[in-house]
């Protein structure tokens, strides 16, 4: 599991945890009116306990708000960074892959591009689907770059070559 | 050597050779000529990405090998396109002359009256 999907679970998760105790603080208040309801035979509800009824509310839906909006924050954040991914990398890459290859895709010509890291791609999915764990996935991956960025200075050194032995003819 | 440029078509690498043995009469793309290397040697011969690449490009360059831009986009490779590859006939020629030449080189015997 990624950490990007670590950390929208744990979003997710806080988020049914925040709308669940705010329901239950809700539940609790509406206990505390029906109890208020049955000794409201006895005594009259005193002016200061109505205020701290209310004061709790207030915090309680206060709290709630600002959790809800940090959480829509980190929603964002996490949405653009989908949106500056190159197309070949996909939601399960690791981070830590993702940035290496994001770096060759930025010193990578065009085809080159398309090519080489769909290709590194495909070989990634295959891993995948074998069941490899994730960190032999990553390491693999990793390595696998070094060499995509190795073949490219070769490929510079060739041209190099070839453009002086024109020359030369 | 009679030619320089005759002499320069067999200055075919192993690698080179491999990779143009395997693309007569089919198409494959990088990730199928690294599997097809891997399978056909039972696995002790490998085409990693840091040499294949090199050596598609080097074929290309010297005109024995043309690529062409597959139209699917499969989801497994993050819709980027494959690149397929298949030899020219100049890359096959050369290749047979290659052939031809170790074929000679093997059967060469010295000639008679020698001490």
């Amino acid at each position: 599991m990624t950490t990007e999907e670590i950390l929208r679970r744990y979003i997710d998760f806080m988020e049914r945890f925040v709308e669940g105790t705010f329901a239950h603080g809700l539940r609790l208040l509406n206990t505390i009116d029906r109890c208020l309801l049955i000794a409201e035979q006895e005594t009259d509800e005193s002016p200061s306990r109505q205020e701290r009824r209310e004061a709790f509310r207030r915090r309680l839906e206060q709290r709630r708000l600002s959790l809800l909006h940090d959480f829509e924050d980190i929603r964002q954040e996490l949405r653009k960074l989908d949106q500056k991914r190159p197309v070949v990398v996909r939601e399960h890459w690791h981070i830590l892959e993702m940035r290496c290859v994001s770096l060759l895709a930025h010193i990578l010509p065009r085809d080159a591009r398309e090519e080489w890291l769909g290709d590194l791609e495909e070989a990634r999915h295959e891993l995948v689907t074998s069941h490899y764990a994730w960190w032999a996935i990553s390491l693999i991956t990793w390595g696998r770059v070094v060499l995509l960025g190795w073949s490219l200075i070769k490929i510079k050194y060739q041209d190099l070559g070839f453009s002086k032995k024109r020359q030369h003819e | 050597m009679k030619d320089h440029k005759e002499a320069n078509r067999f200055d075919l690498s192993l690698q080179e050779e491999i990779v143009l043995t395997l693309l007569v009469g089919k198409e494959l793309y990088g990730l199928e000529l690294m599997k097809a290397i891997e399978e056909a040697s039972e696995g002790r011969l490998r085409m990693k990405f840091g040499s294949l690449y090199p050596v598609l490009h080097r074929l290309e360059k010297k005109g024995f090998v043309t690529s062409r831009w597959g139209e699917d986009k499969p989801e497994e490779r993050g819709s980027a396109r494959r690149r397929y590859y298949m030899t020219t006939g100049l890359g096959e020629q050369v290749l047979r002359e290659v052939q031809s030449f170790r074929a000679a080189l093997a059967t060469w015997q010295p000639a008679w009256g020698r001490a």
